[in-house]
């Protein structure tokens, strides 16, 4: 298992012959508050070449858990969230996917990032063998409300994955004019 | 034809996520992996179902006859069998309904708009105009919430400890982080026009009255992963209590808290 950190990449396939199956877990703590809390989203986007969503429907979500072409559903389980992707159906089209924590914007309070602690998008075969793993670097997130956490990406006709840690202060609306959503 | 239970059904709204199948080691080489074929054609677990028939090994549910149940190849319990295939779109699986934001004022001609997959779980469903909301979870548990701060039946509370359904600052309010807690909600209007909107900015007004007086209810329904909205109309003078009663809202005892933390 390798620990990354934000900036860095790794050749998923070509140090993993054989991997075409991967499962990211995707995890957080709160700091635990009686009163409204933020609640974090974990959320899945298929870009394509010019790094925009392919379509409204290749955004992934708990309430949109498969993509289109079924290459990748949300499952849960043992992290917060757990997202299968089956890297062989994913169609040539994508050519990115990145995977995002945004705080839901409700209108009662929705909160930042700023009760978040221990954040991290973790890589693994699809045997949940941990081959990744990313933690959110502690530092003052009290302005940030949606997170690129990682990355995978097309490269050399296989795929690697890039550890990103990059906030918005302007939440799921700067996400989604960044990669052209309809949100 | 064995039901394969751990594949994903996309195609059905309301299942959500696969049965993860339970942690397994890595596969083991082939040759292991031949080799431990007999043992499963000659393990002999206990059948988990009815059995009438002669056959009463391997069987995982009913046998009729004496037929031997098929045989579970090593082969297939280590090879993953076809994923979920093309999805269709909810467009494609539901009655035909406009889309939220392509109706701007619901009412007799165009009583009823659906919420995308989107918009009905990111941020709050916000409805201004209401005199009072009704909620009802997927447990039944029901409640209301009359602006003037009189409250019935029973709050439910998210774990991002709000309520799921309310009334703020006098506008009627659901948490769609959670809409999968919620089964309907009744917001009953008051004098003014209701307007409801979400985080896309996509919203629809109802006429607090329609054309013969009636006074408007907005009736919000899940079905699966998508909320519908529906004008419906009662008499001007009815009271909550009647209108809970005509939409078939009962509204639950709240437990006390001493109860539950004893």
């Amino acid at each position: 298992m390798a620990s990354m950190v934000a900036g860095s990449n790794a050749a998923l396939t070509a140090e993993n012959p054989g991997l075409d199956k991967v499962l990211l877990g995707i995890g957080w703590d709160m700091v635990p508050s009686r009163g409204p809390q933020a609640e974090l989203v974990p959320m899945v986007i298929m870009c394509g070449t010019d790094g925009r969503a392919i379509s409204d429907d290749h955004l992934i979500f708990f309430n949109q858990i498969a993509s289109p072409d079924g290459s990748i559903s949300f499952a849960g389980a043992e992290d917060q969230e757990q997202i299968d992707v089956d890297l062989t159906r994913v169609p040539e089209s994508v050519h990115k996917i990145a995977v995002l924590l945004y705080v839901d914007p409700e209108v009662r309070g929705p909160g930042t990032f700023g009760a978040v602690k221990n954040a991290y998008l973790r890589v693994a075969t699809d045997q949940n063998r941990e081959l990744l793993r990313f933690t959110v670097p502690r530092g003052n997130l009290d302005k940030i409300n949606a997170m690129i956490l990682g990355e995978l990406y097309r490269h050399a006709g296989g795929w690697k994955f890039r550890a990103l840690g990059q906030g918005y202060e302007a939440g799921l609306a700067a996400v989604a004019a960044d990669f052209k959503l309809r949100l | 034809m064995a039901l394969d239970r751990t594949s994903l059904r996309t195609d059905i709204g309301y299942l959500s996520r696969r049965r993860k199948a339970a942690a397994q080691p890595e596969p083991r080489p082939a040759a292991q992996t031949t080799a431990t074929s007999p043992e499963l054609g000659t393990s002999r677990p206990s059948p988990s179902g009815l059995t009438l028939g002669a056959n009463r090994a391997r069987s995982g549910g009913l046998t009729l006859d004496g037929r031997p149940a098929p045989t579970p190849s090593a082969k297939a319990s280590v090879t993953p069998g076809p994923g979920p295939g093309p999805v269709p779109s909810p467009s494609e699986r539901f009655f035909p309904a406009p889309d939220f934001g392509s109706v701007r004022e619901l009412g007799e001609a165009n009583p009823v708009v659906r919420l995308n997959a989107r918009q009905s779980a990111i941020g709050s469903l916000l409805v201004t105009g209401v005199r009072s909301v009704a909620w009802e979870d997927q447990q039944l548990t029901a409640g209301a919430h009359h602006v003037d701060g009189h409250k019935a039946g029973t709050a439910v509370v998210t774990p991002g400890n709000r309520p799921l359904a309310g009334v703020q600052d006098a506008a009627g309010i659901v948490s769609l982080r959670h809409v999968r807690l919620l089964r309907r909600v009744l917001f009953v209007a008051g004098e003014t026009p209701l307007t409801v909107g979400v985080f896309d900015g996509a919203a629809a007004a109802v006429a607090a009255r329609n054309d013969a007086g009636l006074r408007s209810v907005l009736y919000v329904a899940r079905v699966g992963a998508l909320l519908e909205l529906r004008a419906e109309f009662v008499a001007a003078d009815a009271s909550d209590a009647a209108i809970w009663a005509i939409f078939g809202f009962n509204m639950t005892i709240p437990l006390d808290q001493r109860v539950l933390r004893r």
